[in-house]
């Protein structure tokens, strides 16, 4: 077998393109250290989830006040508002990639955004930063230029059911979802976890969010099932208007688990008495001790008399992220690899992300309601029997 | 002598069809950056939705309000179709055009026996029908998740990869279905159904046979948005239920209003009015983002005042602008 040697037409052709392409790279500005970091936050600003982008942007600007005390680059972002809705999202990713103005994207909020835009996203090679999208496909369709905040949903689905199977010894769930892609997605893997957990769904019921407000005839759906846990995947609107009516038809004193979009202060109000005692596992705490989240928590109370949501402090620890990272050398084309490699303390705790983009060994903050007040339990999430899972 | 002149086709109807064609082919050599490019893409495929609705409403005189069903419905045909039974994007496109007419037909054989407000009122109910269908059917549609990973359009073997090929190709077909469109709304066809749509009565009294030709308005109207439908999907790489709710309905017909019914050029120009205000109006400014979603209801009272007939309702055209482009003869003194 006779071996090629010498320069042959292609391989001339390739080191031609080659040097070329390493010439464009060399020519083009490093990143360099003052300049600004320019971000494009993209969220519904307009819609039924309008109320995520607001606290998108009030993240956004409580992260721009620590960022200016930090020190180093500075940092601008515009927002791009996707009205929740998939088509806007693909026109705003579309509008965002060919002005070229921007070195990274934070956003979309609603899964079905985030799916819609990325296409495009990956096509311009903009990185992406996630906070709130959970959908399992965000991470799983391929895309190596995003990272994300929040914990999957397969993930928390499990979590939620070992806390209401091990912590709290209830086998009897009864599941009320919002029909939604989050709400679905929680639903149908809480419906794995329960199998493997040794526990029984006695009941389930969907509802249309932002449509449906009578939860009465799933009230007693669930009554008649002898349901001893109610599992709520849904938001803080229809989750206290479920308690409440439950409460009004006599059904009281079931433990009740449900993810952090139920920490909302309106959750205990529409409850009326009813959410005293449940259980919300939130993806960071807002109660905990650590000096930044209660500098952030207090700060934000006082500029915007709310407590911030999680997508408030997910925004805000992604510029962070950015801003550090970006004053440390990275560039656009190097930032979703150093977050890889990375290792942040941020208002929702500390983060580590695995090479898919997911944050990794993340945990559950167990939080509760106290005297008609949410307060942190410390406790932890008893994970036997999840092994069969993973 | 006005009886004995000839008519002669305007030539203004006779060529700007083509000309406008051969401008828009030229778009994506001249706009910069791929943003606007896509903008008017998404424009086209709006505007084959509104030529659905117009054959409906426009020609055939019957208000509905359900044609983001038929739109989704031809998304997921064809995304389905390509990804689950590995068909070729154009059969699929063909076959989602094929299943919107035979629904649309369907459709209107219940809704004949309404009108006016009450077809609207099933038609609504059609599009909730179809919305609780998809986001229910897990196993089908996987519900409220949505599809995710669509295909891009795929002619044999050649992929629409980059803006400007999938821009050409909705390009042509846009081109095509308007202009066969235009043959049978021009043609007897459409002349029997303006006729019904004016006076039903009188056609029936005429021997049209009233019933067939609603159900074919309801089967063509419906297959184009279907094959619309098609292409968004494609184009979108992503459907979920979300984007075929009511309020895209409500979205389509506003365009066909705002347009002018019954007009092929009103067709365009109201997709792309209803989809560049409020694109012009994206800003980063709070107070811009607040008012944008009520620009275009604003835009279309201001229009039911002062030109109720929509910007290309032929009766509504300013005579002037009639006799600039040949529509109309000069006035002889």
């Amino acid at each position: 077998m006779t071996q090629k040697t010498g320069i042959t037409r292609r391989g001339a052709l390739k080191m031609g393109l080659g040097s070329v392409a390493a010439a464009g790279l060399m020519a083009r500005p490093i990143f360099a250290q003052g300049a600004p970091v320019r971000i494009a936050l993209a969220a519904p600003m307009t819609g039924d989830s309008a109320s995520m982008g607001l606290n998108a942007q009030r993240g956004a600007e409580a992260a721009m006040k620590l960022i200016e005390a930090a020190g180093g680059p500075s940092v601008t972002f515009d927002i791009f508002d996707d009205m929740g809705q998939p088509r806007e999202a693909a026109s705003v990713a579309r509008r965002i990639a060919d002005s070229g103005d921007y070195d990274l994207v934070v956003g979309h909020v609603n899964s079905s955004c985030t799916l819609a835009a990325m296409p495009i996203y990956s096509d311009y090679e903009i990185p992406v930063l996630c906070g709130s999208s959970s959908n399992s496909q965000v991470t799983e369709s391929g895309w190596d230029n995003i990272v994300r905040m929040t914990i999957r949903d397969d993930y928390g689905a499990q979590q939620y059911s070992a806390f209401a199977v091990n912590n709290l010894g209830k086998k009897k769930m009864a599941i009320l979802f919002a029909n939604d892609d989050y709400g679905r997605g929680l639903r149908d893997k809480m419906m794995v976890a329960a199998d493997a957990l040794g526990a029984e769904v006695v009941a389930e019921a969907g509802f249309t969010p932002n449509l449906d407000k009578d939860f009465s005839s799933i009230v007693s759906q669930f009554r008649n099932a002898g349901a001893e846990a109610f599992m709520l995947n849904c938001n803080y609107t229809e989750g206290g208007l479920f308690l409440g009516q439950a409460k009004s038809a006599g059904v009281e004193g079931i433990a009740t688990v449900g993810p952090d979009s139920l920490l909302y202060n309106e959750y205990i109000e529409l409850a009326q008495g009813a959410a005293e005692g449940s259980y919300i596992l939130a993806a960071y705490d807002p109660y905990a001790d650590s000096d930044t989240t209660q500098a952030f928590m207090s700060g934000f109370r006082e500029a915007y008399d709310a407590l911030p949501s999680q997508v408030a402090v997910f925004t805000s620890d992604l510029f962070i992220l950015a801003h550090q990272l970006m004053a440390a050398g990275s560039t656009p084309k190097t930032l979703i690899g150093d977050i890889k490699g990375t290792e942040f303390v941020g208002v929702g705790g500390t983060y580590h992300w695995d090479a898919k983009g997911d944050v990794k060994d993340r945990t559950f903050a167990v939080i509760t309601v106290k005297d008609g007040k949410f307060a942190s339990t410390g406790a932890a999430v008893d994970e036997t029997g999840l092994d069969a899972l993973r | 002598m006005a009886m004995t002149e000839t008519f002669r086709t305007p030539f203004t109807v006779k060529f700007g069809p083509w000309l406008f064609l051969i401008l828009m082919a030229c778009l994506p050599l001249v706009l910069p950056g791929r943003f606007w490019l896509h903008i008017f893409s998404l424009t086209m495929i709006y505007a084959i939705f509104v030529l659905g609705q117009n054959v409906v409403t426009g020609w055939a005189g019957m208000l509905t309000l359900g044609q983001a069903a038929f739109v989704g419905m031809g998304a997921y045909a064809s995304v389905l179709l390509t990804m689950q039974a590995g068909l070729s994007w154009p059969l699929a496109f063909l076959a989602s055009g094929v299943i919107c007419a035979a629904c649309g037909a369907a459709l209107a054989l219940p809704c004949l026996r309404v009108k006016a407000d009450f077809l609207s009122l099933v038609t609504i109910a059609f599009n909730q029908i179809f919305f609780m269908v998809a986001n229910n059917w897990m196993e089908l549609t996987r519900g409220p998740m949505g599809i995710p990973g669509v295909p891009s359009m795929q002619i044999l073997g050649w992929k629409a990869r980059s803006s400007s090929d999938q821009f050409w190709l909705i390009l042509g077909v846009a081109a095509i279905l308007f202009f066969l469109v235009a043959r049978l709304m021009h043609g007897q066809l459409g002349r029997t159904m303006k006729m019904i749509r004016d006076d039903e009565v009188a056609a029936g009294a005429l021997g049209v046979n009233v019933t067939g030709y609603k159900v074919l308005a309801f089967a063509i109207g419906c297959g184009v948005c279907g094959l619309g439908g098609s292409l968004y999907g494609h184009y979108m790489r992503f459907v979920s239920p979300d984007m075929f709710k009511l309020e895209e309905s409500l979205l389509i017909m506003q365009m066909a209003i705002l347009g002018g019914l019954a007009s092929m050029p009103g067709c365009a120009l109201g997709a792309f009015l209803m989809i560049m205000i409020p694109e012009a109006l994206r800003s980063s400014e709070p107070w811009l983002i607040t008012i944008r979603p009520g620009v275009a209801g604003a835009t279309l009272v201001a229009l039911m005042i002062w030109r109720p007939n929509g910007l290309l309702g032929f009766g509504q055209m300013p005579r002037s602008i009639r006799r600039l482009l040949r529509l109309e003869k000069e006035a002889r003194p």
